[in-house]
């Protein structure tokens, strides 16, 4: 390890008195890991400040630090105890999850969270200054899939599935409700398919309690998104500029730089409706250099939307 | 004595201090210091450099001594220590609770708890909370840097998109699973927003900085609603299918018409027609742009090359 500068240890030093003030007597280890340095960097630091303390240096003047059965001790330094004010990292990492939690539908707009909220965000000069939104959801809906997820109970919805660009009716057992990425989701059985699905709660439209008992055992309350096989194969896509963006949205399975300065991916897919959807947004900033079998391109897709130009007028 | 331990005292002289010290009182009441009057201020200066290095907020008054006007220094109490923000119990479980149930990417939300119990700490119980994690946020490398300036009201600066940008930071926002940042654009003299992980390279605090007064309403745009190009109007018609959902993301505020077949008619501030056009194109043969003219064309002639013939 690197000799630490002189400057680092007194950072080290004021960063740690008042942590280990406002704990009673932390273990050796603890502060050791909390501030990143070896039992012996410690004991010295505990030792060098045994010695300070203020004008004009009588007993009651010093600082009393030690190191007892392990536990670390500092009494008698009030200046160097207070705590010291939130760092960036900490106010912000503070007021963001209370703002997270804000942001659930449901949650007291107007309760202790939101009072504590608006006076840590004044206190450290940054009232209003952070906003989450955590994706569209319908108060109610969120709070019937939260219902029948912890009574077990099955609820029917009137969903949009936008990767098969298909809106129907169907009897799902919900599992469990997160958010993630910018958007609410629910997992659930899911008796049309019959098998587990996450759906995004945005692209419920309406929900039915059924007032039945789910009839499996609970799936995974969260699981981990976009692990679904690609039932429909893999595309690979050729992205030039102004397509790189596909890359940061959805999960590569591989990517490959061009010499020429364009982006090759390999992505699962899932639904035919899917890839249409991606390949007309993407135009011609984009190539299909392979495509699961049965696609037959997004020219169909390209051709029935344009249609619609031809047969509307404007206004 | 050790330099270290000289600067463990001079610090905690300059924090418990009732009125600013000068650089003889200092000699004085810290041991360590030369006799040499010029070893002893190369010293002085020296240790003051460190302690600034170092953040701490170190104050430069004017003190009458005798006849005399001599320069006195301090630590500021208000820029070290925190301010307490004076939390109700059931404040502080609400937060606490919070930081267990959030997380942000890179930033751990407990970090901060303990010093805002301080004396309470027992207060922080972990018992009884959830185990789990509600919401992960993505995090952003620039965003403490960003909070900072906001909380101490300074300009920063940072590439975006190949351009120098300097701006007085307004707000983060997390939106549709990005954060964002809204700021008064001072060389352009207008709101802009900007994707925080977009930022190339780092972002600078700079000097002190006000944005001026937040227009009324501005609010964190859609992606077409950001751009350089002056606003316009679209009117699109969604179908009854994705009308529900269309509207829920765009707001209430944004139909213009509801059909008979349930399909909708919103209107979209449009400042980049790119985003635009990737916007309409999801919803496939669920929705058309309606008018201007322009914009219209501008689907017209994307669809076009896709459904051409070849041409050799």
């Amino acid at each position: 390890m690197a000799k630490v500068s002189t400057e680092g240890r007194l950072r080290r030093i004021l960063a740690m008195v008042p942590w280990v003030a406002a704990h009673d007597g932390p273990t050796v280890t603890e502060v050791c890991r909390r501030f990143e340095c070896r039992p012996h960097e410690l004991a010295a630091d505990i030792g060098l400040l045994y010695l300070c303390g203020l004008h004009p240096y009588t007993p009651d003047l010093l600082i009393e630090a030690e190191i007892r059965d392990a536990r670390v001790w500092v009494h008698y330094a009030d200046y160097f105890s207070r705590p010291l004010r939130l760092t960036p990292a900490e106010g912000l990492g503070l007021v963001a999850a209370a703002q997270t939690l804000l942001a659930v539908p449901g949650t007291d707009p107007v309760g202790p969270l939101a009072r504590g909220l608006a006076k840590l965000a004044t206190s450290i000069g940054a009232p209003s200054s952070v906003a989450v939104e955590l994706g569209d959801a319908e108060p109610n809906v969120l709070a019937g899939l939260r219902a029948a997820a912890d009574s077990a109970q099955q609820v029917e919805i009137d969903y949009l599935s936008f990767a098969r660009n298909q809106r129907s009716w169907r009897t799902i057992e919900p599992a469990g409700v997160f958010s993630t990425a910018g958007q609410w989701y629910v997992s659930a059985w899911c008796h049309l398919a019959d098998d587990e699905r996450v759906f995004r709660v945005d692209r419920i439209a309406e929900l039915r309690q059924l007032g039945q008992a789910r009839t499996r055992a609970a799936v995974a309350a969260a699981p981990a998104l976009f692990e679904r096989p690609a039932a429909a194969g893999e595309a690979t896509l050729r992205l030039k500029s102004g397509a790189e963006w596909v890359a940061e949205q959805y999960p590569v399975l591989e990517r490959m730089e061009q010499p020429d300065a364009t982006l090759v991916v390999r992505l699962g897919v899932t639904e035919f409706a899917w890839l249409d959807r991606l390949v007309v947004r993407l135009g011609a900033t984009a190539d299909v250099l392979s495509a699961p079998p049965g696609w037959g391109g997004a020219e169909a897709a390209a051709r029935s939307i344009l249609s619609l130009y031809i047969t509307t007028y404007s206004g | 004595m050790s330099r270290i331990e000289r600067l463990v005292n001079l610090t905690a002289a300059l924090l418990a201090t009732e009125r600013a010290l000068t650089a003889e009182e200092l000699r004085d009441r810290v041991p360590g210091y030369p006799e040499d009057k010029a070893s002893f201020r190369r010293q002085f200066e020296r240790d003051k450099d460190a302690l600034r290095e170092l953040g701490l907020p170190l104050l430069l008054e004017s003190q009458r001594i005798g006849g005399d006007e001599q320069s006195a220094y301090r630590i500021d109490p208000d820029r070290y220590y925190l301010r307490d923000p004076g939390l109700t119990p059931d404040e502080l479980s609400a937060l606490h609770l919070a930081s267990r149930m959030v997380r942000v990417e890179g930033l751990s939300a407990g970090d901060g708890m303990w010093k805002l119990a301080a004396d309470r700490i027992d207060a922080l119980d972990d018992a009884g909370l959830p185990g789990t994690t509600d919401a992960v946020l993505p995090a952003a490398a620039a965003l403490s840097v960003i909070f900072q300036a906001i909380g101490e009201s300074r300009e920063i600066v940072f590439a975006y998109r190949g351009d120098n940008r300097q701006v007085a930071p307004r707000s983060l926002a997390f939106r549709a699973g990005h954060w964002y940042l809204s700021a008064f654009d001072i060389n352009r003299s207008d709101e802009r927003s900007f994707r925080v992980d977009r930022i190339e390279g780092h972002v600078v605090l700079g000097a002190t900085a006000t944005a001026p007064p937040s227009p009324a309403g501005h609010r964190m745009g859609h992606p077409w609603e950001l751009g350089e190009a002056p606003p316009v109007e679209a009117l699109v018609r969604i179908d009854g299918r994705q009308a529900p959902w269309a509207v829920r993301h765009l707001g209430p505020e944004a139909v213009r018409h509801t059909h008979t077949d349930g399909a909708v008619t919103v209107a979209l501030s449009v400042r980049s027609p790119d985003a635009m056009r990737s916007f309409v194109l999801g919803f496939l043969d669920g929705a058309v742009v309606l008018s201007p003219p322009e914009l219209r064309a501008l689907m017209v002639d994307w669809l076009s090359t896709m459904v051409a013939e070849p041409s050799m």
